[in-house]
């Protein structure tokens, strides 16, 4: 009998790369979740083919990203691991996140209240500085914690910033707390550590 | 001298959603969602004429004749098909996800909203 030489070909579609980046993409949703005005989206584009096919998507994955000026879009083509993801946001958005969700050390500091700040407990005029704190907040329209801290400092000793660090870090770290609270304990030690 | 290695790339592609039914019928007690490797127990394939992989055969309660399953293979399909079956009301569990789901109905809203930053991931779930 003769047997002809058969090829077979086993065709198997996959989106590979859409499974490899879903447990990152799942995490920096996560990252961005507590920022409103940055959205981690996703869309089926095989169920529907009007929304790749309005864009040009041929192929999967296919990252778009659409910032506030510019509703046409712009390909994104960084790196798909979790730093590059966020690096590329914070770049973006203005955005200020770790990949662990948390805010970084600069998050709600002012440069130039930095300045008085780890000037303030040596100085000899402290009056002087929280007056020109105060300047400051008003024409920045941000920093109110730094002269809040002032005063407390003031009025409980200086003994207290190590007290309220250790108390604000302990909050920070606990696995308890998490969105807006965590962001505004995150902030007020961020403002504390500068003195 | 030619190596074959044929892999069931059909049986990888359905483990997820076979998954995803295993876990909508958890805690329905009369229904089990089940799987034998038929190739390290060729003789529970060859007794049900198993020929394919994979093949998914229904077995209702009391009854030793399984029926054929040929319907669609996402978890939805084979969900629906066994609440037919077997009078449950089971349904696929929703993993939280943090990520926005898109489709024709919010894209708009939701992407060319000017006060937003978004990035979208084009996906294909197969």
């Amino acid at each position: 009998m003769h047997h002809g030489n058969i090829l077979l070909l086993f065709l198997t579609f996959r989106c590979g790369h859409c499974k490899k980046l879903a447990p990152t993409y799942e995490k920096l949703a996560q990252v961005y979740k507590n920022d409103e005005n940055v959205v981690i989206a996703s869309v089926d584009a095989d169920a529907h083919k009007s929304l790749g096919g309005r864009y040009g998507v041929t192929g999967f994955p296919t990252l778009k990203f659409f910032p506030k000026a510019n509703k046409d879009g712009v390909a994104y083509s960084s790196g798909r691991d979790l730093p590059d993801f966020v690096t590329f946001i914070n770049a973006e958005a203005g955005t200020q996140r770790l990949e662990n969700g948390r805010l970084a050390s600069t998050a709600g500091t002012v440069t130039a209240l930095n300045k008085i700040a780890s000037a303030f407990l040596k100085s000899d005029d402290r009056a002087a500085l929280i007056a020109e704190a105060e300047g400051i907040v008003a024409e920045e329209g941000a920093g109110e914690f730094y002269v809040k801290y002032m005063n407390a400092i003031n009025k409980r000793g200086d003994e207290w910033v190590a007290k309220e660090v250790e108390r604000l870090t302990g909050l920070v770290e606990s696995d308890n707390i998490a969105g807006d609270k965590l962001d505004q304990f995150t902030v007020r030690l961020n403002i504390i550590s500068k003195f | 001298m030619i190596f074959i290695n044929f892999r069931c790339g059909h049986c990888k592609n359905l483990a997820p959603a076979y998954e995803e039914v295993a876990d909508a019928f958890e805690k329905v007690d009369n229904v089990v969602i089940a799987n034998v490797d038929a190739d390290a127990h060729k003789e529970l394939g060859s007794r049900f004429g198993v020929r394919g992989f994979p093949t998914l055969k229904f077995f209702p309660a009391g009854s030793t004749e399984p029926e054929d399953y040929s319907g669609g293979r996402s978890a939805s399909d084979i969900v629906t098909y066994v609440n037919n079956k077997a009078g449950t009301r089971a349904r696929i569990k929703q993993v939280p996800t943090a990520v926005t789901v898109l489709d024709p109905t919010n894209f708009d809203g939701i992407v060319l909203d000017e006060t937003k930053d978004v990035l979208v991931e084009f996906y294909a779930p197969w």
